[in-house]
């Protein structure tokens, strides 16, 4: 199947973007504005195992961009920024679906921000509802993208992996 | 009558903070996951305020408030719109459609509140908890360490002198969470903690908008020089050596937590003004019997009481502090025709009066005979 061409505009536009920067900047002010957690970057090759179940806060990019933006964290994490951002104690969140949707939240703010960033360069885009998966045993195959960057980072031994694919559509 | 405030948003935890936001003020919170329920909630509650989401499924912000707007009955409804989105282009189209604000996610509960104190007022619920005023008022004080048996002492020091509630944490985990959970209102945390966690909690402590002022005051042993030096150099409020003299330790909190520490010396007994020295007496009570001297004074003269009797029959010793504290009392009470009186045993009495400029100074053995002398004056009048 043939696909049309891809402007150079926008492929430009978007190998120009410092998208690393952009999104250590973007969820270091999520994390210390709404959780009161101070993240410390990490390598991002490093090898992240999370302990027991994970979930995964999703949300893609549909328009001149096409993208998908994952927030990986431990359901003990969840657990405890979910506290943090309610103001309830950790242990008092017996409720699941409410660590899905603080994780789901976060990834939409993450993808809010980054829509809005790419809309202010000229790739116009919409943004999706998040969506969230949990469990212990599954890997998610992030799409060919022209961009692909992971970002980890770390709030007392908790880590918070990131992925970002990004391409321009025709 | 509660103002209501409708939180139109598919986000349960966002709907939740915004509810967490208001709790302590005089609204009601109404709660709706889409435009289709907003409207609805709308109609049938009339709140003073929307605070609406932009990207929700079924019904999104944008087509809410355009509906919103068309309704003659709705459309006065101020609304500040909530987004992840701060792009040029989506601030542009938001303003179009009518909003009275905008605030973009992620955001303070701070800037929340003020964005929507300009627009309706915001009343404090009653009930709800006073500040600290007096050593008789409730109070928390945390304590991160990981030794039970220090935890202890504090808890049981601090009990045995103040109604104050001492919360132990062992981890730096636990301790962030309880942070989270409320407002302590004092910190004090061990610099001895594995992986610098006491250093740490302080930062986290900093950072919070709760907790920025709360003081902070690092413990370890009295040798441990660097890291002291580096408390010193973070900005704790203090530190606190071990072994731990409870009678510091408290003097060091009520001074950082403002609290009104007078009523540990002053009582007024009817007509008297009692002025009593604790058994062992440190150049800080003495400073905190300095600072309020004055004050209450000001109190008696107002109170139409004249009689103040200084209790030093705990007192086993008296140096030139105590002294120049008597004489200093005797002077400010003679400047208001205020009557002054001293108990205290022999010994102190000896003592005293061992000092030139209070060897003229009237000591009575005992309280009751102090009491009486004071009574008796009254009569005389």
């Amino acid at each position: 199947m043939e696909t049309a061409p891809v402007p150079q505009m926008s492929m430009n536009t978007l190998l120009d973007f410092k998208l690393r920067d952009f999104i250590d900047k973007s969820i270091s002010h999520l994390f210390s504005t709404m959780l009161k957690m101070r993240l410390t970057p990490q390598d991002p090759e490093k090898e992240v195992k999370f302990d027991g179940e994970k979930i995964v806060g999703t949300v893609n990019l549909v328009g001149m961009i096409a993208g998908v933006l994952h927030v990986y964290v431990s359901v003990k994490h969840a657990r405890l920024m979910t506290g943090s951002l309610l103001g309830v104690r950790s242990d008092q969140i017996r409720n699941l679906s409410n660590l899905d949707d603080a994780v789901g939240e976060l990834a939409n703010m993450l993808g809010g921000n980054l829509k809005s960033k790419l809309c202010d360069l000229g790739l116009a885009c919409v943004l999706s509802i998040p969506s969230v998966t949990r469990g212990t045993d599954f890997q998610i195959q992030l799409p060919e993208g022209m961009v692909n960057e992971r970002f980890v980072y770390t709030w007392q031994q908790q880590v918070i992996c990131l992925e970002v694919s990004l391409r321009p559509t025709a | 009558m509660a103002l209501k405030i409708l939180s139109v948003d598919d986000s349960k935890t966002i709907r939740m903070i915004i509810a967490k936001t208001f709790k302590a003020f005089d609204c009601d919170v109404i709660e709706a996951s889409n435009g289709v329920e907003g409207l609805t909630a709308a109609s049938k509650y009339k709140p003073q305020l929307i605070i609406l989401d932009l990207t929700m499924p079924v019904m999104d912000g944008v087509e809410m408030l355009t509906k919103l707007k068309g309704d003659p009955a709705m459309k006065g409804i101020p609304v500040i719109m909530l987004t992840a989105e701060a792009g040029k282009d989506n601030v542009l189209k938001i303003a179009k459609l009518g909003v009275r604000d905008y605030l973009v996610k992620p955001f303070k509960e701070d800037a929340l509140l003020e964005k929507v104190s300009r627009i309706v007022q915001l009343q404090p619920r009653t009930g709800g908890k006073t500040a600290v005023k007096t050593l008789e008022d409730p109070a928390s004080v945390l304590v991160l360490e990981d030794k039970p048996a220090i935890v202890q002492q504090i808890t049981d020091g601090l009990n045995a002198m103040t109604p104050w509630n001492v919360i132990g944490k062992t981890t730096l985990l636990e301790a962030i969470e309880e942070v989270s959970l409320g407002t302590p209102d004092a910190v004090i945390v061990s610099l001895t903690l594995a992986d610098d966690a006491g250093f740490n909690f302080f930062q986290e402590l900093r950072m919070r908008g709760n907790t920025r002022s709360v003081p902070v005051f690092g413990m370890c042993i009295k040798t441990d020089g660097d890291k002291l030096h580096r408390a010193e150099q973070m900005g704790f409020s203090g530190v606190v050596t071990k072994p731990i003299d409870m009678d510091v330790l408290l003097s060091k909190l009520v001074k950082a937590m403002n609290v009104d520490t007078s009523s540990r010396y002053y009582t007024l007994e009817e007509d008297i003004l009692l002025l009593s020295l604790p058994a062992k007496i440190s150049n800080q009570n003495v400073n905190e019997i300095e600072h309020y001297l004055q004050p209450k004074i000001d109190e008696m003269v107002n109170a139409g009481v004249n009689k103040l009797l200084m209790d030093l029959t705990r007192c086993s010793k008296v140096d030139t502090t105590i002294v120049k504290l008597i004489l200093a009392t005797t002077k400010r009470c003679h400047d208001v025709n205020i009557l002054f009186r001293i108990a205290g045993n022999s010994t102190v009495s000896g003592e005293i009066k061992s000092f030139a400029e209070a060897a003229e100074l009237q000591i009575d053995p005992s309280i009751d005979e102090a009491k009486a002398f004071l009574h008796a004056q009254k009569s005389d009048a």
